[in-house]
């Protein structure tokens, strides 16, 4: 078959094929990270709001893109904006630059790319300071199609003029994405070569325009303005710059490729692009499952369902290892539906780290919750706002200001931000609510019984802490070593001190336990599990002698015999041999178990 | 034809502006208005006060007087315009506010309330940091300088434009010398660090810590006269309370003194010691004292149990005011007196023995230093029971200035060069973010009761998260350009050198 026959066959509908299956993906894969993305974002439709973005270049792009974030509240509705405009700008570029059958398969990396800057995204959205990140791509792209066809639809002069003028204003508008307008929209005009300098440089007169007369920039940064900062966690994370050099490609290739006239190198181009863009699909998926674990584990504490929490982190029969995170919540959860001392043990608590290609720290992903739903809504308020300067303020950060403000009685701090809140378009409700209960503090008593949870366990004195950071050790290390009168909170702490495996600790809020419990007819199971064999490591014949029941003996014993069988087995041999029998117990956790707090 | 269009574009105009309604009742007590500017008393060159009405009406008209003129304005949001304002208050005396509001039943007339207007002018510019309530973490800090006769607002220096990607960059400590913004220093750290001083047009970057040091200079001020700047010396580090509504306090694990000269670019010692701590110098008015906030205690522990030990010890840190006599030629200095032993006050908030003074800072004509006191520390912005303490140098006698302070934290506070006004950093709004409340100070050392710098958007300091912090006024602007600091700031500082 000839080439040309070959090109012809290539089908022109490429573009829109992406369009439609990067949209299907999106819905099938990553709502519940869309939903957690808008709550990692803020719009404001206040004065104070619009000045902060037009400060900075790119500050309208990423204005517009925070106000389309807000959408993904609802994901399908939020899927269903983005889909439209990669649709529109697909169709805008394919007219404006009169691409022709297998030219337009060139544009099927723009669709792709815009999406991998989604579905590539994991963790790092945690740290990027960039308002409306996963948007931002998709309205420059879009408006850069807008402008490609309305270049089209002008001849000669008007043309270049038209160019000067997008050149002068794309940059304080658009940022980066601006300078690359400029060149996209002189490449599809008709004196390239005259356009191209006009646009180069007209462009460069308004960087100096816009460093001159603000003071958000610095000269060796303004061509990044507008895109996100990949120096995360101390190292630069090029991967996450994959995507956006697609979309440069995605754009120039096609335009560039147009002015060649033999149709052989534009078969070429086109299969390159084509791999290419299958390439970017498949390697800028970020689809880890404790990852997405983790996204819903979270939503559902936010809305205070700890069995929707425990059916998540159950979902795989307790085989997968979980991060941190997941095995903190999960503690907390069954701690809540007072299963701890029966059930804690039963899961897999061989932690792993969190899948990413940088060292995690847990208060930027999840700290203020971690820290308010163990009863220390101080911290929590310290690591929203922290986090909230590090990374740009969000919702996530305002909730959690505002429930650490009315828990600790510092009302009118949250009707500050519960006045930001009121301002949003999803969030109103949530806000009107606690607005109620801090208007009229005596109404928490009644209607909100996680507050009340949160305020039962302030039990402890004040401390002066550095906090290093790692907040699900400072938590156990926090409940470990504090004796106080609240059952509840005692029982977190013996949990604490048996994660951490402190015998003395143990001992401590053990005996503070039964104290506290005097009424008790079976104490947990993993509690005795834990006084047996802390009780025999420590060859303690007192607490030997305590009333443990007999299957715990027996199970104990089985398991002592089975310890010492299996010692001369590697560790991982032993571990595989002991979990059928024994992976449900603290003794396994205690002996075998190697993962991190 | 032409006269015809002037006289309808003038119909139009009158037309639009609202007018006072004649029929209505009048009910008892003033509409919620944010800011609440009742009853303050401002300086006849201020910027208008904007107030939003946060009542529920369909219709809102505000009526300003004073004396013989008047302004109308409608909306819930009254926000007079410059020059009708200007006008309205030139002559100073007293303003009436009225406020009518129409809703389903008719027109109301809420209580009349006011505002005095002296013909004291307060400084044209006030310059401030603006910096999130956080922590640890910080971005995007800026210096700015506002003229307070107007809305204008500008960016004095801003770290964006030298922090980089893997180094931000922080500022802090800006001052000024006599109210001049032509002379005015900051310090900059992390990333391009240094001090910048500005003299003449001039801009110099100094290191300032020397190897005689324990850092380089923190809390600055200016000598009245001389080329000299006194700075503090502070090793300073946060923490965090597990339990307490002033959520931070901010310890300093050693602190000295010392003094700058700045043409010789001379370090000189102060006061260098492991058992004291010294903090927040100031010059009195003629230069001849230096003043400074200072702490007895002896650190025992060593390497890294100091700061364990100062944890657990926080509270004990209690600051007095001393003062020693400088010595020009020399420059050095005399023994130390004591001016205020806050340590044996009372506190009027617990049942606890011994306050702890910073921030001391002199009325302009000397007869007045003003504190800042609360139960201990050093930085008390971060504590709620801190308030503004008022010594008269002639008779001796201290008290609380009582109508600026409130249950919130009032703290670091500056004096206009005229001696009238005091503007005080005060978290009064909600307890966390600082706003610049301006008082007016009478001959006799009376505060009258401030008001909050005035925005053109009314709900300005309710949209802003960020706080106002070393509130600092001068008569002059700064003239250097934010692009020319961060110039020099790029560039390798001047290593201070340490007089031995």
């Amino acid at each position: 078959m000839k080439i040309q026959n070959i090109f012809r066959y290539i089908p022109q509908s490429l573009p829109w094929v992406a369009v439609i299956v990067t949209g299907i993906l999106l819905l099938l894969q990553h709502t519940d990270f869309l939903y957690r993305a808008q709550e990692q974002s803020l719009f404001l439709p206040t004065e104070q709001f619009f000045r902060e973005a037009a400060m900075k270049p790119g500050g309208m792009l990423t204005y517009a893109a925070a106000f389309l974030t807000q959408f993904f509240y609802y994901p399908v509705l939020g899927v269903g904006i983005l889909v439209l405009l990669w649709a529109v700008s697909v169709y805008l570029l394919m007219k404006g630059a009169r691409l022709e059958k297998g030219e337009a398969g060139m544009l099927t990396l723009v669709p792709i790319s815009l999406y991998s800057v989604i579905s590539q995204i994991g963790y790092s959205i945690f740290y990027i300071k960039l308002q409306g990140l996963l948007v931002a791509p998709t309205i420059a792209v879009f408006l850069i199609s807008v402008l490609v066809y309305l270049v089209s639809l002008m001849r000669g002069y008007r043309q270049t003029i038209f160019i000067g003028v997008i050149s002068i204003i794309a940059y304080p508008i658009m940022g980066a994405y601006g300078l690359l307008a400029s060149l996209v929209v002189a490449l599809c005009s008709q004196k390239t070569i005259i356009n191209g300098g006009v646009a180069i440089a007209v462009s460069f007169v308004s960087c100096m325009i816009f460093y001159y007369t603000h003071t958000t920039v610095m000269m060796s940064q303004m061509i990044y303005a507008a895109l996100p900062c990949l120096y995360i966690a101390k190292e630069w994370q090029a991967v996450y710059a994959v995507p956006y050099i697609g979309i440069v490609i995605g754009l120039l290739v096609p335009l560039m490729v147009k002015k060649i006239e033999a149709d052989k190198i534009k078969v070429y181009v086109t299969l390159v692009v084509s791999v290419l863009s299958i390439g970017v699909l498949l390697k800028c998926n970020y689809n880890n499952n404790n990852f997405r674990r983790e996204i819903q584990i979270y939503r559902a504490i936010d809305e205070g369902d700890w069995y929707k929490v425990l059916d998540i982190v159950d979902d795989s029969k307790r085989l997968f290892n979980p991060t941190r995170q997941i095995a903190f919540a999960r503690n907390i959860a069954l701690w809540r539906v007072g299963k701890l001392g029966d059930y804690a043990f039963t899961y897999t608590n061989e932690t792993q780290k969190s899948r990413a290609p940088f060292d995690l720290s847990l208060p930027q992903v999840c700290g203020s919750q971690q820290y308010y739903i163990s009863g220390m809504p101080y911290l929590a308020y310290r690591w929203a706002m922290e986090t909230c300067v590090s990374s740009g303020w969000d919702v996530e950060g305002l909730k959690y200001m505002i429930k650490s403000a009315i828990t600790v009685g510092e009302y009118r701090l949250a009707l500050r931000y519960i006045e930001v809140l009121k301002q949003t378009l999803f969030h109103k409700d949530w806000a009107e609510y606690y607005y109620e209960l801090a208007k009229e503090p005596s109404l928490i008593k009644e209607r909100d019984k996680e507050i009340m949870w949160v305020r039962s366990l302030i039990t402890y004195w004040d401390t002066l802490e550095s906090e290093n950071g790692n907040t699900t050790e400072n938590v156990y290390d926090y409940y470990a070593s504090n004796n106080v009168n609240d059952s509840k909170a005692q029982e977190f702490g013996m949990i604490s001190a048996m994660i951490k495996r402190d015998h003395k600790l143990f001992w401590e809020r053990f005996t503070q336990y039964l104290t506290l419990n005097r009424d008790i007819k079976d104490v947990p199971k993993h509690y005795q599990e834990a006084a047996l064999l802390m009780a025999m490591l420590d060859s303690d014949d007192e607490k030997l002698n305590l009333p443990f029941s007999d299957t715990i003996r027996q199970n104990f014993e089985m398991f002592r015999r089975a310890y010492e069988q299996t010692e001369h087995l590697q560790a991982d041999q032993q571990s595989a041999v002991l979990c059928s029998q024994f992976g449900r117990t603290y003794y396994y956790y205690y002996t075998l178990n190697r993962g991190i707090l | 034809m032409k006269i015809l269009s002037y006289i309808l574009v003038a119909f139009l105009f009158v037309s639009c502006r609202p007018s006072i309604p004649e029929d209505y009742a009048e009910i008892d007590g003033c509409l919620e208005m944010y800011p609440d500017y009742r009853g303050v008393t401002i300086p006849c060159n201020i910027a208008p006060l904007t107030f939003h009405i946060d009542e529920e009406a369909d219709e809102f008209v505000t009526v300003m007087t004073v004396g013989e003129k008047q302004m109308v304005l409608s909306g819930e949001d009254v926000v007079p315009s410059l020059e009708e304002w200007r006008e309205l208050i030139a002559d100073g005396g007293k303003m009436t506010i009225d406020t009518y509001f129409e809703n389903e039943h008719g027109w109301y007339k809420s209580a009349t309330w006011e505002v005095d207007i002296v013909e004291d002018e307060i400084d044209q510019y006030l310059s401030y940091r603006l910096v999130h309530p956080g922590y640890i973490l910080y971005d995007d800090l800026a210096i700015w300088q506002r003229d307070i006769t107007s809305w204008d607002e500008q960016v004095i220096y801003d770290t964006r434009m030298a922090s980089t990607d893997e180094k931000a960059q922080c500022i802090n400590c800006h001052s000024f010398r006599n109210y001049d913004g032509r002379e005015m220093q900051f310090h900059a750290r992390a990333a391009f660090g240094g001090t910048i001083i500005v003299r003449d047009g001039k801009i110099d970057k100094v290191n300032l810590k020397t190897d005689s040091t324990i850092s380089a200079g923190v809390y600055p001020a200016w000598h009245p006269t001389e080329n000299l700047i006194a700075y503090s010396n502070n090793n300073t580090g946060q923490n965090f309370h597990t339990l307490d509504r002033d959520k931070v306090e901010v310890l300093d694990e050693a602190s000295d003194m010392i003094l700058y000269d700045v043409e010789k670019n001379m370090v000189y010692p102060v006061c260098v010691g492991t058992k004291e701590f010294e903090c927040y110098p100031t010059w009195s008015p003629d230069g001849e004292w230096l003043y400074y906030s200072k702490a007895d205690y002896a650190v025992e522990a060593t390497g890294e149990a100091v700061w364990d030990e100062l944890r657990r010890n926080y509270y004990r840190f209690k600051y007095n005011i001393v003062r020693r006599k400088f010595h020009s030629q020399t420059r050095s200095f005399g023994d130390e007196e004591m001016v205020l032993k806050a340590d044996t006050m009372t506190s009027r908030y617990y049942q606890e023995a011994g306050l702890s003074a910073t921030l001391p800072r002199f009325s302009p004509d000397g007869r007045y230093l003003v504190v800042t006191l609360a139960s201990f520390g050093v930085f008390h912005i971060w504590h709620k029971d801190a308030d503004i303490y008022q010594i008269d140098t002639q008779t001796g006698e201290g008290r609380y200035m009582d109508g600026l302070n409130s249950r919130e934290v009032e703290s670091y506070h500056s004096w206009s060069s005229n001696g009238r006004w005091m503007v005080v950093s005060s978290r009064r709004e909600d307890g966390s973010y600082t706003r610049p409340y301006i008082s007016y100070i009478d001959q006799d050392g009376r505060e009258r009761r401030p008001f909050v710098l005035p925005q053109k958007n009314p709900l300005h300091n309710k949209q802003l998260q960020r706080s106002y912090n070393i509130p600092e006024f001068t008569k002059t602007p700064v003239e250097v350009t934010p692009q020319e600091i961060a110039s020099r700031m790029k560039r390798d500082a001047v290593q201070a050198r340490y007089y031995r």
